[in-house]
């Protein structure tokens, strides 16, 4: 993409610190520095790291609501429809439409719509499943998994700069930084410029 | 004493005085039977921020939670407010020949409520009935003294052995304690409020009201720690956006869990459909009772449940104040519910008085509670997590989440 520049090798710089509150005191600075394309790698869901990164609000919350309030109301209109249109039976007397019965099912299809929605939208907007990362070639990167926190800075953003960006890391408490290199299709495409 | 509880306090006064003074007059213009159906009302609204003081107390020393640290002195405090309760409950058993048509079942011509107390008679009559008044008495006040004693205790705590010692002790005795008082308060939701229509019953009876309960206390404490924050510096200092947003978490949780109950309640009566337990519907299906439920619901449950989706406005004390505020009010009607249809078969009617009196029993409460608030530091500076709360507060004060500016 970026022909002239090389900065193109380079994915992401990856700054890996040892606790979860060092990486929050981290990622506010990070955040405070203006850089936009950023994540953060932690072994457990760390509280506030969201706003702390300064990351933009989730809208799954959003469609979850609007996909349980459809499910809500076609569990409900599907019963009625059923009971009082489709195929009314008498059932120890009491009137077709019997609203009090409809609420469980009502609430199982509010819940089930919900639930789809997210699983599903949440893989969606992650781009999951994805076998390859560009990440998964930086070195040290398993240890996000087990005991280390880690924030990563996109090559992608208007601030980053390989060497700036790598020491303003260093000067956030890291314990070490690493970059991520592009993966082949990346690497050849930076060749490329380079050739030229 | 501090500013804020001293301003509640004068109002919570004025309105204590002004409400039962209200009450004490309409006994005379609206005779007895009006007056001690509005008290039993008034009484049981009142009674469940003790009972919802006391659960939470235990739950909080139970479960090692950081978050209902800032609550425990008010919980506390309400829990010292027993003995007022056992002095509102004597006008309630001045009316018993009104409010309980158990105590003299052949004078209502009724001969299925006779054929019924047969039965029942075994474990409501009069006798028993003070009886286990007393045993539930002696229960709540002996826990709240207990835990209150070794708080204070631990508050004089010379070392941290000795404060984790102590709150070994709490923690033991909420553990039985939790049983022990939800029991109590499940016979005494039987005894004082189910036993209205004594050929009905129901099992989850005690576990609803305990959800009211627990909703308008969390609603009434939501308020009080907002107030108290803006006006003390360090209690201010460890209340921050996550606390609130923790209050109303579960002040959220226990309304949808008492909608619950009670929509669980309505499906298995209706769809069995029985002679013995229908009864509490079919009174219930005329104005303006019809009209209270469907209120109740879109008032009481929908809309604060749609507001309390939203995340912002539980972190914003200020927003969860006003849906507190909301909630202390609806709280009142669902008491409406369940107690003035089977009080008031024929006509069906709200009376002044139904409002007069809750509103002067609460006030009145709310004196007796802030005093004895008032009374210890607002704080459980010696409890074995307090240090944790402070530090994750101050660790976030650089960040967006840092406490909230009180104004």
């Amino acid at each position: 993409m970026s022909h002239s520049s090389p900065q193109s090798n380079v994915y992401a710089l990856v700054a890996e610190y040892p606790t979860p509150e060092a990486l929050l005191t981290a990622a506010e600075k990070v955040r405070d520095a203006g850089y936009k394309r950023v994540d953060a790698l932690t072994p457990f869901p760390v509280h506030g790291i969201v706003e702390a990164l300064g990351l933009p609000k989730s809208r799954m919350a959003a469609l979850v609501f609007c996909a349980a309030l459809f499910g809500a109301i076609g569990g409900f209109y599907l019963q009625v429809w059923l009971t009082t249109q489709q195929y009314p039976l008498t059932i120890s007397g009491r009137p077709y439409f019997s609203w009090p019965n409809y609420i469980p099912v009502t609430f199982e299809c509010m819940v089930l719509a919900a639930g789809l929605t997210a699983f599903f939208g949440m893989l969606i907007r992650n781009r999951l499943p994805r076998p390859y990362h560009p990440l998964f070639a930086t070195r040290g990167i398993e240890a996000s998994t087990t005991g280390k926190f880690m924030i990563v800075v996109e090559s992608t953003d208007p601030k980053f700069d390989e060497k700036g960006t790598e020491s303003f890391l260093r000067s956030t408490g890291a314990e070490s930084v690493n970059a991520a290199p592009f993966d082949d299709f990346g690497r050849d495409q930076a060749a490329d410029g380079a050739a030229k | 004493m501090n500013e804020a509880i001293k301003k509640m306090r004068s109002k919570a006064l004025a309105f204590g005085v002004l409400g039962t003074g209200a009450t004490i007059a309409g006994y005379f213009i609206a005779g007895q039977q009006q007056f001690f159906q509005s008290w039993l009302i008034g009484f049981l609204y009142v009674f469940a921020f003790a009972c919802g003081g006391m659960g939470f107390l235990m739950i909080h020393h139970l479960a090692p939670g950081k978050w209902s640290l800032v609550l425990q002195r008010l919980h506390e405090a309400a829990t010292r407010t027993f003995p007022l309760i056992l002095i509102l409950f004597i006008p309630v058993i001045m009316g018993m020949n009104d409010l309980y048509p158990w105590i003299n079942p052949s004078a209502h011509n009724d001969h299925v409520l006779e054929e019924v107390m047969h039965h029942k008679g075994m474990y409501l009559n009069v006798h028993d009935f003070f009886l286990r008044a007393a045993i539930y008495f002696v229960i709540w006040m002996a826990f709240a003294a207990l835990l209150s004693r070794w708080s204070r205790q631990q508050d004089a705590s010379r070392d941290t052995a000795e404060a984790e010692k102590l709150a070994l002790k709490m923690r033991m005795l909420s553990g039985i304690g939790l049983v022990i008082f939800g029991l109590a308060v499940t016979f005494a939701s039987f005894d004082w409020a189910m036993s209205v229509e004594p050929k009905w019953y129901s099992t989850v009876y005690g576990a609803m009201l305990m959800m009211a309960q627990g909703v308008a206390t969390l609603s009434l404490f939501a308020i009080i720690a907002f107030k108290l924050a803006s006006s003390d510096k360090q209690y201010g200092s460890v209340i921050g956006a996550q606390q609130y947003h923790d209050i109303g978490n579960m002040m959220f949780a226990f309304l949808v869990l008492f909608t619950y109950l009670g929509t669980g309640e309505l499906i298995i009566l209706w769809s069995g459909n029985l002679p013995e337990e229908i009864e509490h519907y079919i009174i219930r299906m005329k104005d303006p009772w019809t009209q209270l439920i469907v209120g109740l619901t879109l008032l009481h449950f929908t809309l604060p449940f749609l507001i309390m989706l939203w995340k912002s406005n539980k972190r914003n004390p200020r927003r969860l104040s006003w849906i507190a505020a909301w909630l202390l009010v609806t709280s009142l009607f669902v008491y409406f519910w369940y107690l003035l249809p089977p009080l008031r078969p024929e006509p069906p009617y709200f009376h002044w008085m139904d409002f007069t009196a809750p509103i002067g029993l609460f006030g009145l409460w709310l004196f007796v509670f802030l005093g004895s608030l008032s009374k210890r530091p607002l704080l459980p500076q010696k409890d074995p997590r307090f240090p944790a709360v402070v530090a994750q507060l101050a660790g976030k004060s650089s960040g967006s989440e840092a406490v909230v500016s009180h104004g």
